[in-house]
């Protein structure tokens, strides 16, 4: 069981109920708009599941709320860049397609899983750099008192 | 809410890294990071702990004063 510090539930807490928030919203307004933009209204239901997922992710990696105390990221990060890597080359080979007949194809669904686990280590290497990036200016700034 | 200066002060004098004191206080870096910035306020319990590793009363720390309130 992964071990979150107080602020790190805090932040897992907020991004949650946003998360929920944002979905509910999504689905209120795609119930009410009458366009079907996916290949059927299930399927546009998933989709925005997931692309609520990714934000969710993708705020908690950025925030450094993700991965517990005592998680070894990197190790983390490769584990989760494997199935990530392999349901986007599917589409980058082009055996699966993205759109069908100016919709998301039935089985898009797997590229934003793809996207889903592949967002984890790209936000955490850009958090990644951004720290080093502050870190640096930190220590200019102390060196030069 | 203000910055915490006093704690990042104080972190420098014992010559620690907001992840020196993180692991002396049993959180994450960003944690440390969120207090000195005043994003967060941390629990009495965390206070307590950050207090007792730098050797400063929460007083020292966390009381902040305000010229318009009379105690």
């Amino acid at each position: 069981m992964r071990e979150y510090d107080e602020y790190q539930k805090f932040l897992r807490y907020k991004y949650g109920y946003h998360s929920f928030v944002i979905l509910f919203s999504l689905l209120a307004i795609n119930h009410f708009v009458d366009y079907q933009w996916a290949y059927s209204k299930e399927n546009e239901i998933q989709i925005l599941v997931w692309v609520t997922s990714i934000y969710f992710v993708v705020r908690l990696t950025f925030s450094g709320a993700y991965f517990g105390k005592r998680d070894n990221p990197l190790l983390a990060n490769l584990f989760v860049s494997v199935p990530g890597l392999l349901y986007l080359s599917d589409y980058l080979t082009g055996h699966s397609v993205l759109f069908e007949n100016g919709r998301l194809a039935a089985g898009s669904i797997w590229f934003f899983i793809a996207l889903f686990w592949l967002s984890i280590p790209l936000t955490y290497a850009i958090r990644t750099v951004v720290d080093k990036l502050r870190e640096r200016k930190e220590d200019v700034r102390t060196k030069s008192r | 809410m203000t910055k915490n200066m006093r704690l990042k002060a104080e972190r420098a004098k014992w010559g620690m890294s907001q992840q020196d004191l993180a692991d002396a206080v049993d959180v994450t870096r960003q944690t440390i990071s969120a207090i000195e910035r005043g994003d967060y306020n941390p629990t009495i319990n965390l206070c307590i702990r950050i207090c007792r590793t730098l050797d400063v009363t929460l007083n020292d720390l966390f009381w902040e004063e305000n010229e318009d309130e009379g105690i």
